[in-house]
């Protein structure tokens, strides 16, 4: 009844129903109270001035709020890769252009050898085209290009006489072999074949031009033949499923061998760094027994290491491999 | 579209379109409503400039929530309230006030019959302050119903009530106002 009579009363109306209400005692205070309520304390409506103000502001906001929705709604670009790395994209091709233009610097470096100018220019060529390499049978097949590239070098510098510039040339070398010892880890079978095949041949080359090379060259072909037997220990165990770490640069593996027994003059875990065939001159001890192994024969079977061998050979049997230096 | 014609748009097709952008839309929104969600605001700020700019918070915080707003049967003006509610619970947390108390207009102590006015002030306050110390559905139905004069419908539907219910409530409210009063 109170609220019947409170929207006649609010309407103006004051129909039957409110009338009625308003007979009622109690009904006629509260709905007295009520209009005193609404007289009092009822709030005015805003200025047209206040609502036109608010609403300029409201559709700003809300305008405003619709374009940061938009632009938070956009596809986020993702970070490009060739955006990130665009400076240093851009000066690898200027590298590349530099090296492949006609300047004839590319060809010059390309053809220098250890000790000549440019050979650090062709060094720094093949290493940014090394680290560009992400695919490891790719990577894999251009250090086995690299590899047979130092080899050449050996070659080269040899046949022009350039025996003071072979260390440099064992060096690096030693240096490709390691990258590729290490990239074997990653290579699938048939990489790791054509790797052993290379090798195979480098070791092959190396003990012939051991056989003919001059007194002041055979040191650096020595290690350079120890560095290519190392590898392909490394590929033996890298085979076994160990890891290439496992044999650090200069540790080559055991090899089982009947005579690779104790007092027979073999030392520890490592063919003798000498070539086959330099070492079976006449020397103190059991190393003296043996007959010198041909050229090409495989790790651990040259027998003339031993404790008492330091004497024979060029001095490099019995000592372990990595201390001929 | 003219402000005329979208002003016999209803509601849920005006959010639909405020919903893909068109402001205007929205706009017509804010005309329908603004009196009703500044008059309530008033009720329960005492400073006109801070109901304006909780007024103007209260539709732009309704837009941001127009895409999740979904039109279960809901009114709109339910919706605003809801939202004018959530935000004045805010604006005491920020300001530590509760109600206004205080007269809106200032006194002039030359003004003929100021002894009358200073008593009606006084009973003014006294109504706030004990109005005040109602339950909260009582002071809000007492708040829809008289001092806002919206409808019955309407009130129940803003408070989530029956229309019935609401009745009840603000027989319920007066009387104990009345009750408060006398003692």
């Amino acid at each position: 009844m109170l609220d019947d009579a409170l929207t006649a009363r609010q309407s103006r109306a004051g129909d039957a129903s409110g009338d009625q209400a308003l007979e009622h005692a109690e009904t006629a205070d509260l709905l007295a109270l009520a209009a005193t309520l609404e007289a009092e304390l009822s709030p005015e409506a805003p200025t047209r001035a206040a609502v036109a103000r608010t609403r300029a502001r409201v559709l700003n906001r809300v305008g405003a709020a619709r374009k940061s929705t938009q632009r938070d709604a956009r596809p986020r670009r993702r970070p490009n890769l060739f955006r990130r790395y665009a400076f240093a994209m851009a000066s690898l091709f200027l590298v590349f252009a530099l090296l492949a233009s006609g300047t004839g610097v590319a060809y010059a470096a390309e053809s220098s050898l250890p000790g000549d100018g440019l050979y650090g220019v062709k060094l720094g060529f093949e290493s940014t085209r090394l680290a560009l390499t992400f695919s490891p049978d790719a990577r894999g097949a251009y250090l086995r290009s690299l590899a047979d590239e130092r080899l050449s070098e050996i070659q080269a510098l040899l046949q022009v006489g350039r025996d003071g510039d072979l260390p440099a040339a064992v060096d690096s070398y030693s240096h490709t072999l390691a990258q590729m010892e290490q990239a074997a880890g990653t290579q699938d079978e048939a990489s790791l074949v054509q790797t052993r095949a290379n090798l195979d041949h480098h070791t092959q080359v190396l003990q012939a031009l051991l056989a003919t090379a001059p007194e002041p060259a055979r040191k650096g072909l020595e290690n350079a033949l120890t560095k290519s037997h190392h590898g392909l220990d490394v590929l033996d165990a890298v085979e076994q499923g160990l890891d290439p770490s496992q044999l650090a640069p200069g540790q080559l593996k055991k090899t089982p061998s009947a005579d690779d027994e104790p007092g027979n003059g073999n030392q520890g875990n490592g063919p003798p760094d000498g070539p086959p065939g330099q070492n079976g001159s006449p020397g103190k001890g059991p190393s003296s027994d043996h007959t010198p192994g041909p050229p090409g024969g495989p790790p651990g079977q040259n027998k003339d290491g031993g404790s008492g061998s330091s004497g024979g050979g060029n001095g490099m049997p019995g000592k372990p491999p990595g201390k001929n230096k | 579209m003219s402000e005329a014609d979208l002003g016999q748009l209803p509601d849920a097709e005006l959010i639909s379109r405020a919903k893909r952008g068109e402001t205007e839309c929205f706009g017509q929104l804010y005309e329908r409503y603004v009196d009703q969600i500044f008059r309530y605001v008033r009720t329960r700020v005492a400073d006109a400039q801070d109901a304006e700019d909780l007024t103007e918070n209260i539709f732009v915080r309704s837009y941001e929530s127009l895409a999740t707003y979904e039109d279960r049967g809901w009114a709109y003006s339910a919706f605003l309230y809801q939202v004018a509610r959530n935000l004045l619970v805010d604006h005491y947390r920020q300001t530590g006030s509760v109600q206004p108390l205080e007269a809106s207009e200032p006194l002039e102590a030359a003004e003929p019959g100021l002894e009358q006015r200073l008593t009606d002030q006084e009973e003014i306050v006294r109504i706030k302050s004990t109005m005040a110390q109602l339950p909260d559905d009582y002071q809000e139905i007492i708040r829809l119903r008289v001092l806002l004069g919206l409808p019955t419908s309407t009130a129940a539907e803003w408070m989530d009530r029956s229309e019935g219910a609401a009745r009840v409530l603000l027989h319920r409210a007066l009387k104990a106002l009345r009750q408060e009063l006398e003692t």
